[in-house]
């Protein structure tokens, strides 16, 4: 994602009312994350407001990748004696897996959309970034744990 | 993920479960490359298929006490010999074979005149005894997954025997229980804290021995009114109360019944108790409840359901007189061990050398031991006769029982290759041998 794509979508004005001298240097904030959308004053003006959205969209990829750096999931391998109960109860693996609502394993190869598989014995997380806690949007679920909460061995441990 | 080799669908014979949902690959020179959704308990099962250091053909003991290799129709010739000039031959093992091969055990035994019982009757054989005495009152496990609301594990610990027991049953999500976890209740009565015991509604932590006394109380409350008792196994009434409340609330309560209740002092009798109680909840509050034993070995269900079908028996049937006749703690393998009343021993797919106290495994040295197992194991060193088979459920078909008493059929990965065959096919070659002969 460049600069550019993100100041096409600001109203160009350089008002300097963000603090910042132009648009651009906004542009380059947002990207970094130093700045959110809604820092903008000129998104009130209904002449830019349809723009808010667009930008919203384009930069929801930069804050899940923000917030996988902050926080991660590990599996410990020594502890998991691969019951497979993380696969059944996470509701992203449930969501797209239609065997995992009903209590049993993913299809293989496992699809891209899942979180956990259990495989030679032992439960593998992939595909971190579907993990409703990293969703931007996700609310209430972002704060959800129920493989920590479950994983009768305590292998699962969420670090935030 | 990209797979190299050959994916096959797959049935575990890893324990009761039999999980169908495995997945293993097959690399390209045959070994297992990758197990996807087995267990660990399953992984080491699967991990046998053209596994090294296997048994590769029979042995016979000399004079010396040594074992040498034989052919194939040495080591069958000398069975079937042994079996014939018994006097009172026992056959033991089946819990970890098919079906099928079970059937030839029961044709064997019927024709030698001996004893035939399972692992089962030194496991849950106490509950199919109980089944046979007060009715069973069994569902399937997707009656678990569509419609139970409250799940008990008695005196079980699935998390360490059936690790994806509880995945399976409370997690999943049904027709008429669509949230899973949400929707069912979990309860674990046990001695001591388990893993199983961390993520339920309640808990409840009894003293060793005081399963029979919990239940009749339990139950003549529910049929009588009787008072419980202040404290009632080490637990205070009011959990008592709660757990009471738990399945008079419920739709369809399912308890699993572990070793740990069949297996403590009372035996039969407490798995009798935890079905009357069940009953006596359909017959006073119209509650269908249910219960089901924790089976370990893949196919102790069906052995049960093998003698049961053919003897009337469950386990422990003496051939000894023509007819079949079962007196647990007297035709069954221990007690006959133990009183010294059998000569000939033939051991099929299980290690009792291994399990078995040390005064009995002394006197399984004495007798003459035949053994039809894959791998080499404490009681293959006993043996007289040893006769490496196919390993069932991983390189041969089959059928096994489900402990919802459901039969699936066990499908093989693959050939191996080499001479072995499979124990069915052993045991219908002694057969056929001894037909000949007449």
């Amino acid at each position: 994602m460049s600069a550019l794509q993100v100041y096409k979508l600001l109203p160009k004005t350089n008002c300097k009312k963000c603090g910042k001298p132009s648009c651009m240097a906004f542009a380059i904030d947002l990207i970094k994350g130093a700045k959110t959308p809604d820092q903008c004053p000129e998104f009130n003006n209904p002449k830019y407001a349809r723009m808010l959205p667009q930008l919203v969209v384009l930069l929801a990829p930069l804050k899940r990748q923000k917030k996988e750096a902050e926080g991660h999931i590990e599996v410990d391998e020594e502890k998991c004696d691969g019951c497979g109960l993380c696969v059944v109860a996470c509701p992203v693996n449930s969501r797209f897996e239609l065997g995992c609502l009903s209590g049993k394993g993913p299809n293989y190869p496992p699809s891209e959309d899942i979180l956990y598989v259990v495989e030679d014995g032992k439960c593998h997380l992939v595909n971190l970034h579907n993990c409703r806690r990293y969703d931007p949007e996700g609310g209430d679920a972002a704060s959800c744990k129920v493989c920590e909460t479950f994983c009768p061995r305590g292998a699962i441990k969420i670090y935030e | 993920m990209a797979s190299d080799g050959r994916s096959v669908e797959f049935t575990c014979p890893g324990c009761g479960l039999l999980c169908d949902d495995v997945t293993v690959v097959i690399g390209d020179g045959g070994e297992v490359k990758k197990v996807a959704n087995a267990c660990s308990r399953g992984l080491a099962k699967i991990r046998e298929y053209g596994s090294n250091g296997r048994l590769d053909a029979p042995l016979l003991k000399d004079e010396n006490g040594n074992q040498h290799p034989v052919p194939y129709e040495q080591a069958v010739e000398r069975v079937s010999a042994l079996l014939e000039s018994s006097r009172a031959p026992a056959f033991y093992g089946w819990s970890s074979t098919s079906i099928e091969a079970q059937q030839v055990g029961f044709q064997l035994a019927k024709r030698v005149r001996g004893y035939i019982d399972g692992t089962s009757s030194i496991c849950q054989g106490q509950f199919q005894l109980a089944e046979k005495t007060v009715g069973g009152a069994s569902c399937t496990l997707g009656d678990v997954i569509n419609k139970a609301d409250l799940v008990v594990y008695w005196g079980a610990n699935p998390i360490e025997s059936h690790p994806r027991l509880v995945g399976r049953s409370v997690f999943s999500r049904g027709m008429f229980r669509i949230s899973g976890k949400e929707m069912k209740k979990l309860v674990t009565i046990d001695v001591r804290p388990t893993a199983t015991a961390h993520m339920n509604e309640m808990s409840l932590q009894i003293d060793p021995g005081t399963d029979y006394e919990i239940l009749a109380a339990l139950r003549a409350h529910l049929e009588a009114d009787t008072p419980l008792p202040k404290v009632l196994g080490g637990v205070p009434r009011a959990k008592w109360v709660d757990l009471l409340e738990f399945f008079e609330n419920s739709e369809f309560p399912v308890v699993f019944v572990g070793l740990g209740l069949t297996s403590s002092s009372g035996a039969s009798h407490n798995a009798e108790a935890v079905i009357e109680f069940i009953q006596s909840l359909r017959k006073v509050k119209n509650i269908p409840g249910f219960v089901l034993a924790n089976a370990g070995h893949y196919n102790m269900q069906g052995f049960t359901a093998t003698s049961t079908s053919q003897t009337g028996q469950p386990f422990g049937v003496d051939f000894t007189r023509g007819d079949p006749r079962s007196n647990p703690g007297e035709t069954t393998f221990v007690d006959l061990l133990r009183r010294d009343q059998v000569d000939t021993i033939f051991v099929v797919a299980s290690d009792p050398a291994k399990h078995l106290p040390r005064t009995l495994v002394e006197r399984l040295r004495d007798k003459k031991l035949v053994v039809v197992d894959y791998r080499e194991t404490a009681t293959t060193r006993l043996a007289d006769v040893v006769i490496p088979c196919k390993v069932t459920g991983l390189e041969e078909d089959g059928t096994a029982v489900r402990i919802d008493h459901v039969p699936v059929p066990l499908r093989r990965l693959g050939d191996p290759g080499g001479s072995l065959k499979s124990d069915a096919q052993i045991l219908v070659d002694i057969l056929e041998r001894m037909e000949k002969r007449d």
